[in-house]
């Protein structure tokens, strides 16, 4: 028995780091491309605080028809890009590229509706006090809705594990990876529920950060 | 002074045009409390909102001491608005920051040092009366609490004009005064100027030096608020100050003499003017309707009265209440 465990701590371990370093890194790089991106989609709209309508649509239908892809055939259609990025396309820092580009306009559209939450009159009221749209954005939009941001973000993080767990398909590594490999082809249980578990475990913590962090910011 | 000729607003929808304001034409003097009045729809905070240019003008000119707004580019647009403080119904604070933070926004977007920032913010929340509260979030607040706040933020900048958008309509008649005296003192004691808009008639009687009367979009009345108030001239203000045309519905059976309407103003309605009418012509005077409204300090009385007794004495009574500088007029 206790062999047996620490044969599964053996195989999970690792894996849960890949699974950490990969949802962590995409995590970042989503948002460092999704936020400008949704904040793009609110200020642009019609009636936006920098209203470009016609850039608005096209913006809308790029991350529209990003959004359709199936993850399996994003990462496969971009392997040509994490080639150019990491000089390899696969392996866990490879798969970083297709999980952050699958995620970013999820992102884009997260932040769009946090943001679009803020009300109308609180952006007029700055207007009429001489902000720019650079210090509505930075010092209005994001702080009025950061409880709502948080939990957009914890959705996120949450979508990338599970993509996370499907980057195994392309040698990704990570726990996916692992519940293939052992739990899928090798009818190996005892691995395969650890890994479920040990998913479970980490969604739940999470999650449950995330919402303690929204309820503590939010001051509405 | 601010100056707005022919001022024109049109919204433009997929559907429908609307004409919010039509060709008006008006000067607010410096340091005066000017109340905007009229029913809903009638394009009120369209104009004030032209002021700023949170709504751009369709057509027509706004001059700010001289300064024709229409042409300022983005930036001469947000420094101008700097100088303009604004306050609205429902407040609109940052409900993530504390009441100093609210304060601080416009200074620190002006880029006011940080040493500076902190001895404004504190001069202001003396002025509004909030210094113990300036840790605490707007959702901590009450409603007056958090106009005042609104107040402070919008003076933080030392502006010249000061713009009010139904800033007491969310307020219970009590809070409402206070704001009001709030307002008046800030008036008196910094010479600025302010533009209120409002539907509640106690507001303009309260503060207000002078009034405009909007109506569809159109100025239909301009002027002091204690003339507006006992000589109403459009049948819309008559309604909105409750000076009714003609016999008022309740009395128009009265069949006994004549009915006049006396208007008093200052001085004469504390002259016992009916006791000595009654005395002098021997007729009866009977009190159909009246009311009496103190604006600032000045009393304005409307009565109707019915006169009953020999022709010829109501005849001379009516003549001699016409001598004693009171508006009548003769209903029935
Ligand atoms: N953004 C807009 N788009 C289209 N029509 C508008 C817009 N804002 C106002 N209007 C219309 O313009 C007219 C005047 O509106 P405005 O808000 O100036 O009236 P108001 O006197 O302030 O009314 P209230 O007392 O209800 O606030 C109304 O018919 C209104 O429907
Ligand atoms: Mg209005």
């Amino acid at each position: 028995m206790n062999q047996e465990l620490i044969r599964i701590l053996n195989l999970l371990i690792p894996s849960l780091w890949q699974t950490i370093y990969m949802v962590l890194l995409s995590t970042v790089f989503s948002l460092i491309l999704g936020l400008p991106l949704g904040v793009l989609l609110v200020i642009t709209e019609k009636g936006g605080i920098w209203e470009k309508p016609a850039f608005n649509n096209i913006l809308g239908a790029v991350i529209n028809i990003l959004r359709s892809f199936p993850f399996l055939i994003l990462m496969i259609v971009i392997f040509p890009l994490s080639r150019l990025v990491v000089g390899t396309t696969i392996g866990t820092t490879a798969t970083i590229v297709p999980l952050s580009i699958a995620a970013t306009p999820f992102v884009a559209r997260v932040i769009e509706s946090s943001l679009k939450e803020v009300d109308w009159g609180v952006i007029e009221a700055s207007l009429s006090m001489g902000a720019t749209p650079f210090q509505i954005i930075t010092r209005v939009l994001i702080p009025e809705s950061l409880p709502s941001l948080i939990l957009g973000i914890t959705l996120t993080i949450i979508n990338i594990i599970g993509y996370s767990a499907m980057a195994g398909a392309i040698g990704g590594g990570g726990l996916g990876d692992l519940a293939i490999r052992y739990g899928y082809q090798r009818y190996d249980t005892p691995v395969l529920i650890a890994t479920v578990i040990v998913l479970i475990l980490i969604v739940q913590i999470v999650q449950i950060t995330g919402s303690y962090l929204a309820k503590k910011v939010d001051r509405r | 002074m601010i100056q707005i000729k022919n001022l024109t607003k049109i919204y433009q929808t997929k559907k429908e045009s609307i004409t919010a304001l039509r060709g008006v034409n008006l000067e607010i003097n410096d340091g005066e409390i000017f109340g905007i009045m009229g029913l809903s729809g009638a394009g009120k905070s369209s104009l004030i909102r032209c002021i700023n240019r949170l709504e751009e003008p369709t057509e027509g000119s706004i001059e700010i001491n001289g300064h024709d707004i229409m042409s300022l580019n983005h930036d001469e647009l947000r420094e101008m608005r700097k100088k303009i403080g604004m306050i609205f119904q429902h407040f609109n604070l940052l409900s993530s920051k504390t009441v100093y933070e609210n304060i601080a926004f416009p200074l620190n977007i002006s880029g006011v040092p940080a040493n500076e920032i902190d001895k404004r913010i504190n001069e202001l929340l003396g002025m509004v009366g909030l210094a113990d509260k300036k840790d605490s979030y707007p959702s901590q607040l009450s409603g007056g609490q958090k106009q005042r706040v609104g107040i402070a933020r919008a003076l933080a900048n030392r502006p010249t004009l000061l713009l009010s958008d139904e800033a007491t309509s969310a307020l219970d008649p009590q809070t409402t005064a206070q704001i009001l005296s709030l307002l008046k003192e800030i008036n008196r004691r910094l010479n600025l100027t302010i533009i209120i808009i409002t539907h509640q008639m106690d507001v303009i009687r309260e503060i207000c030096d002078r009034v405009a009367v909007l109506n569809s979009g159109e100025l239909v009345e301009v002027g002091n608020v204690v003339d507006i108030f006992s000589q109403p001239s459009s049948q819309i203000t008559k309604k909105f100050v409750g000076i009714e045309d003609g016999i008022p519905e309740d009395i128009i059976d009265y069949e006994n003499g004549r009915v006049i309407r006396i208007l008093f103003i200052g001085r004469s309605a504390r002259e016992p003017v009916i006791s000595r009418l009654v005395k002098t012509f021997d007729v009866d005077a009977n009190i159909l309707s009246g009311n009496i409204q103190h604006i600032h300090s000045e009393t304005i009385g409307n009565l109707i009265i019915g006169l009953e007794g020999k022709p010829d004495k109501i005849e001379d009574a009516i003549g001699w209440l016409k001598n004693q500088g009171l508006k009548i007029e003769v209903l029935k």
